[in-house]
């Protein structure tokens, strides 16, 4: 990926009628700083899901995620102003989110301990009426089996791995959000992957 | 038989993160090597469940409690005369042994206030027009659809077809293209968020001014168009586009290329038109992905709770809208397409 194109996150902004509008993230930054409470509440809209998301997956604990969910916005509103460009909103915002994760999980969980709590992966929330009350309990179990693999991965896997499978990001963008090189994005994802795979007892 | 795959390039292979020519070897070897195929099925197999575990978002009451520590956080600050942006911390420790006194004085008067009135009342009006909400556009590349371009030779054949197949499609999840930048050289597998937000904050400090003042003149830009454009449509369109060697010549992020999906049918919401509402919402965000059918797809209203008859306005309009895709070299392309409805409650 060393030869991305730089301009490869096209992110363009206008209005309803068509008219443009400056880089979305600088204009929101820019009203965060002039005190416009609305471009805080638009930064939590856009990146809420994507950041408790990254929480559950991590911490495998709804109850914490949703504490690190406050505490990362709460960092969040503090340094938006500070927020340059240089990476995109959504990488800097990862960033955050990953360091907050980081430091808590080495606050309060020794790194022998198991990660995942038992009972605690909430039962998901499955939007598919076309499913039968079977098929939504075989889906939850299958969900709770891989989220329980997942949590017993050592956090820089589990990391690689929820970033690029869960949250979509490119292995740039993993290496941007967590400050290591592209090679070793590919490393942890591959040994995160193979890891998962055996705990699952191979192929489904 | 060639060597056997090892398992990082069976995993990149999964993600198209191959160049080229290694991804037309790893095919190569694959043909004829069963044992490759099965590992590489294996990984597969294993992504494809992790894919499948469900998306998620945070309660509500996240939201509220934020906001109450936000508020809290607010008050304190406003006491030391510090200007937005400025962590308490570097106000000094005096300053600081102050501020937790009034922080603990402020916050237990502001929880006694809050716990009464735990959010902001809600108006009750009418939007007696256009003009009280303004709707900015985002778009950006749906990735998933498409190989991410190649490392060594960018105008290189696309990646192989089992690469392209192996990215199952997930509605759910933002899958965006690479970031704008290179990342940033950080050499601490832990980097302290706090440091480097500080080192930001102190080595920009003097960019900070002109920052602001540019801010404040392409806000206005933005809103002499938005204005411009809210009142009527003909308007609208007669409303001058930004030229690009305005101040927004630094929004210049378009992919090379690129063009933007443009509405072809469909109307504005009509948002006076729910009389009067008691509106607590000043933010909407309406989330979906034009295909190159030119219809919106996979539409999401946020927040979720909001007002049934706001939502099911939205969504009715919405229903109407047709594009034209939006275009990389001339060839239609799936984008994520986002509008964000400021609404305007004084």
């Amino acid at each position: 990926m060393a030869g991305m194109d730089p301009h490869a996150m096209a992110v363009e902004a206008f209005t309803l009628e068509g008219a443009a509008v400056l880089d979305p993230d600088v204009d929101l930054v820019a009203r965060h700083r002039a005190g416009d409470g609305r471009a805080f509440d638009e930064v939590y809209m856009r990146y809420s899901g994507m950041v408790y998301g990254l929480a559950l997956r991590l911490s495998a604990n709804p109850a914490e995620a949703e504490d690190l969910t406050q505490d990362v916005f709460l960092r969040i509103y503090r340094h938006l102003g500070s927020y340059r460009g240089g990476s995109t909103l959504k990488t800097w915002v990862y960033r955050v989110a990953l360091n907050q994760c980081r430091s808590r999980f080495a606050r309060f969980r020794p790194p022998t301990q198991g990660l995942f709590e038992e009972g605690v992966e909430e039962a998901p929330q499955l939007r598919d009426p076309g499913r039968g009350p079977e098929e939504v309990a075989l889906s939850r179990d299958a969900s709770r089996r891989v989220a329980h693999a997942l949590a017993r991965l050592p956090l820089v896997f589990r990391e690689a791995v929820v970033l690029r499978d869960l949250e979509g990001l490119a292995y740039e963008e993993i290496a941007d959000a967590t400050g290591v090189r592209v090679g070793t994005v590919r490393s942890r994802i591959a040994r995160g992957r193979e890891q998962l795979r055996q705990l699952l007892g191979g192929a489904a | 038989v060639s060597r056997h795959l090892d398992l990082e390039t069976l995993s990149a292979l999964l993600d198209s993160e191959l160049a080229p020519a290694a991804a037309a070897a790893a095919q190569t070897h694959l043909a004829e090597c069963a044992e490759c195929r099965a590992r590489l099925e294996g990984l597969r197999s294993t992504v494809s469940q992790l894919r499948a575990l469900p998306a998620a978002s945070p309660p509500p009451h996240v939201h509220e409690a934020l906001r109450r520590r936000l508020a809290m956080e607010e008050s304190t600050r406003r006491r030391l005369w510090a200007p937005p942006g400025w962590p308490a911390r570097l106000a000094g420790w005096p300053a600081t042994v102050a501020a937790s006194f009034l922080a603990l004085a402020c916050g237990l008067l502001l929880h006694a206030y809050l716990s009464r009135h735990p959010s902001l009342p809600p108006i009750e009006t009418p939007l007696a027009a256009e003009g009280e909400w303004r709707a900015t556009i985002t778009y950006e590349r749906a990735s998933g659809a498409e190989a991410p371009p190649a490392e060594e030779a960018p105008t290189g054949p696309p990646a192989p077809k089992v690469a392209a197949q192996s990215k199952p499609s997930a509605p759910r999840r933002e899958y965006a293209p690479a970031p704008a930048s290179p990342p940033a050289a950080a050499p601490e597998p832990m980097v302290s968020a706090d440091a480097e937000l500080k080192e930001r904050s102190r080595a920009d400090a003097a960019a900070d001014a002109l920052l602001a003042e540019q801010a404040k003149r392409e806000r206005a830009a933005v809103q002499t168009a938005a204005e411009a454009a809210a009142p009527a449509n003909a308007a609208a369109k007669a409303a001058p586009a930004p030229s690009a060697s305005g101040p927004m010549a630094a929004a210049g992020q378009a992919e090379p290329g690129m063009s933007p999906p443009v509405r072809i049918a469909g109307a504005n919401p009509d948002l006076g038109s729910l009389g009067k509402l008691r509106w607590r919402q000043s933010l909407i965000l309406i989330e979906g992905t034009v295909g190159v059918d030119g219809a919106l797809h996979d539409v999401d209203i946020r927040p979720g709770d909001l007002d049934p008859r706001i939502g099911g306005l939205l969504r009715r309009t919405i229903a109407t809208w047709r594009f034209e895709p939006a275009r990389k070299n001339g060839e239609p392309v799936p984008v994520r397409y986002v509008v964000t409805l400021n609404i305007d409650l004084q």
